[in-house]
């Protein structure tokens, strides 16, 4: 994961009337990155959303999308461009998911036919389907909402709920799509009142308290491949509750469940062990 | 960005049964109206001269017998009046505003949403005037014909350049009317208000000018003339110049354009203009 910063958020405050919503928020995404917020409803984690896509005016602090200050608004000027997806996603209802699609390219007239083609495919969805949105399934809506927000390759991308409506076929391309765009430096800032769908995708996690962000604790099961049966013993005698999955090319593969990164990779180093991260659940 | 916007407006106009339904719609009721000024034809008068084709289609526009101004609003409105207001009701505004900046954006879509109005038009009076050049001889129009006082000369010796300036003009009422259509739905999120307002407002505002001769009277009457329902047909019994109407209606349109633009950039603001 690259170092570079897609997204910083800067002491930002966002008051509406005489409601303050968010106060003295930072963070910052890196390339490759995948953020999480969580936060009950009404909690400010859309605002967020709003405000790193330009939708939004910060009441105080700064946001800074690739090195350059945004100005609510002026996004589209942004050379990177950035994807959204906020709350459930509504098209015009007339035409079919490749017209609104194709409508949406045309803005910028970077992409062809044949990305949004892809796109679609990618959510699942049949470009040539004739069917206009307005027969869609709330499934089906929202993985064209996938599609407009990663068919023209953006830097960085905003997700609120992206799994609402998804099916598991729905949920599994999904998560493939964030793999793909992740090794390709798409930095990710997800918002979601589940818990486990951003423990699943996220790599950091933030917590909307008291309407300000707290780092929070990303607890995921870790497969580890190590290099032989003695570092197994030895982690499995530090690590009562890890247990053994099956091989990866011949080495033994360990599980950690509910750990954080950091305190996986202070174990691993502190132990003096050589070892390979398999995959995160 | 105005190009390709209009690009996939006319794309989206093909695929529209409301569309083909205002075109329909309009041919209809200009065949009516035909139909109608042939009634008030003597019978039996030796004398009489049939009217040209040119005739017809000029008379059907308004002033006299024609009521064709008071439709061609209403086919603006069937055919693009519900576009931007579709877009406003769904997530493809905030999508558009994403991928450029705001006022680029409005103004770009303001712009394309007239342009693809104003060929409709052109579009539909050209059917119509082919279809008057088809059903009625073509034939010089009569200087005695007592209808047309709007540049009149022109009407007399080349009816062929006198016809495509009526399309033009009426095309660029159509500009004008959907930028009114755009600003009607930055204010208002409700479909059928949005939808409707333009062709209330554009009757409403006709109405107070024209009303106005009453109270002024004799200066009242320059107001009567300069009502948008005036300039929408009835203008062709007035002895304007024939550049004043196509100027009356880019000005009107240039002044809608700018108030979408700064409407839209002010609501967008006071976040009161995308879906929350």
């Amino acid at each position: 994961m690259s170092e570079e910063k897609v997204l910083i958020f800067d002491k930002v405050d966002k008051i509406i009337g005489k409601h303050e919503i968010l106060n003295d928020v930072s963070f910052d995404l890196k390339k490759g990155e995948v953020v999480g917020i969580i936060g009950s409803n009404g909690s400010g984690k859309t605002t967020i959303l709003r405000l790193a896509s330009g939708l939004s005016y910060p009441s105080k602090g700064t946001i800074t999308v690739n090195g350059k200050v945004i100005k609510p608004g002026m996004v589209g000027d942004l050379p990177s461009g950035v994807g959204i997806l906020i709350e459930s996603p509504t098209f015009m209802q007339h035409l079919t998911g490749f017209d609104n699609l194709h409508y949406l390219a045309k803005i910028q007239d970077k992409i062809h036919k044949e990305d949004i083609h892809t796109a679609l495919r990618k959510v699942g969805l049949n470009p040539n389907d004739k069917k206009k949105v307005r027969e869609y399934s709330l499934g089906m809506r929202q993985r064209l909402g996938i599609a407009q927000a990663i068919m023209e390759n953006p830097s960085l991308i905003l997700f609120d709920e992206p799994t609402n409506g998804l099916d598991e076929e729905g949920k599994k391309l999904f998560g493939e799509i964030i793999n793909e765009y992740k090794k390709r430096g798409t930095g990710f800032l997800f918002v979601s009142h589940s818990r486990e769908e951003i423990q699943k995708f996220c790599d950091r996690v933030f917590k909307i308290e008291d309407r300000t962000l707290m780092l929070h604790k990303n607890l995921r099961n870790w497969f580890i491949v190590l290099q032989n049966l003695e570092d197994v013993e030895k982690v499995l005698q530090l690590k009562p509750h890890s247990r053994i999955s099956e091989r990866h090319n011949g080495n033994p593969v360990i599980i950690l469940p509910n750990e954080g990164k950091e305190e996986v990779d202070t174990f691993f180093q502190n132990l003096g062990i050589q070892y390979q991260l398999l995959k995160v659940e | 960005m105005i190009l390709r916007l209009l690009k996939e407006d006319i794309r989206i106009l093909m695929k529209k049964k409301s569309a083909w339904f205002a075109l329909l719609l309009f041919l209809l009721i200009a065949g009516a109206n035909i139909m109608f000024i042939r009634s008030e034809q003597p019978i039996a008068n030796p004398y009489f001269e049939p009217p040209s084709a040119f005739e017809y289609f000029v008379s059907v526009q308004g002033g006299g017998s024609g009521f064709l101004m008071l439709f061609l609003p209403l086919a603006v409105t069937l055919a693009t009046g519900d576009m931007f207001i579709r877009e406003r009701r769904s997530s493809i505004l905030s999508y558009s505003v994403v991928r450029a900046n705001t006022k680029q954006y409005i103004q770009s879509r303001t712009v394309s949403l007239g342009i693809a109005s104003f060929l409709f038009t052109f579009i539909s009076q050209l059917l119509l005037f082919l279809g008057t050049l088809i059903f009625f001889p073509i034939t010089q129009p009569s200087t005695d014909q007592g209808i047309v006082y709007y540049a009149a000369n022109i009407f007399i010796n080349n009816p062929w350049v006198y016809c495509f300036i009526i399309i033009v003009n009426s095309a660029l009422l159509a500009f004008s009317f959907s930028c009114l259509s755009v600003i009607i739905s930055i204010i208002f999120q409700n479909l059928y208000v949005s939808i409707m307002l333009p062709y209330v407002v554009f009757i409403g505002f006709s109405e107070i000018l024209m009303s106005l001769p009453m109270f002024l009277g004799f200066q009242g009457a320059l107001f009567y003339n300069l009502s948008p329902l005036s300039m929408a047909g009835d203008y062709i019994t007035k002895s304007f110049h024939w550049i004043i109407v196509p100027i009356y209606w880019i000005f009107v349109g240039v002044i809608s354009v700018k108030i979408a633009t700064s409407l839209f950039n002010n609501r967008f603001e006071k976040e009161k203009l995308l879906l929350r």
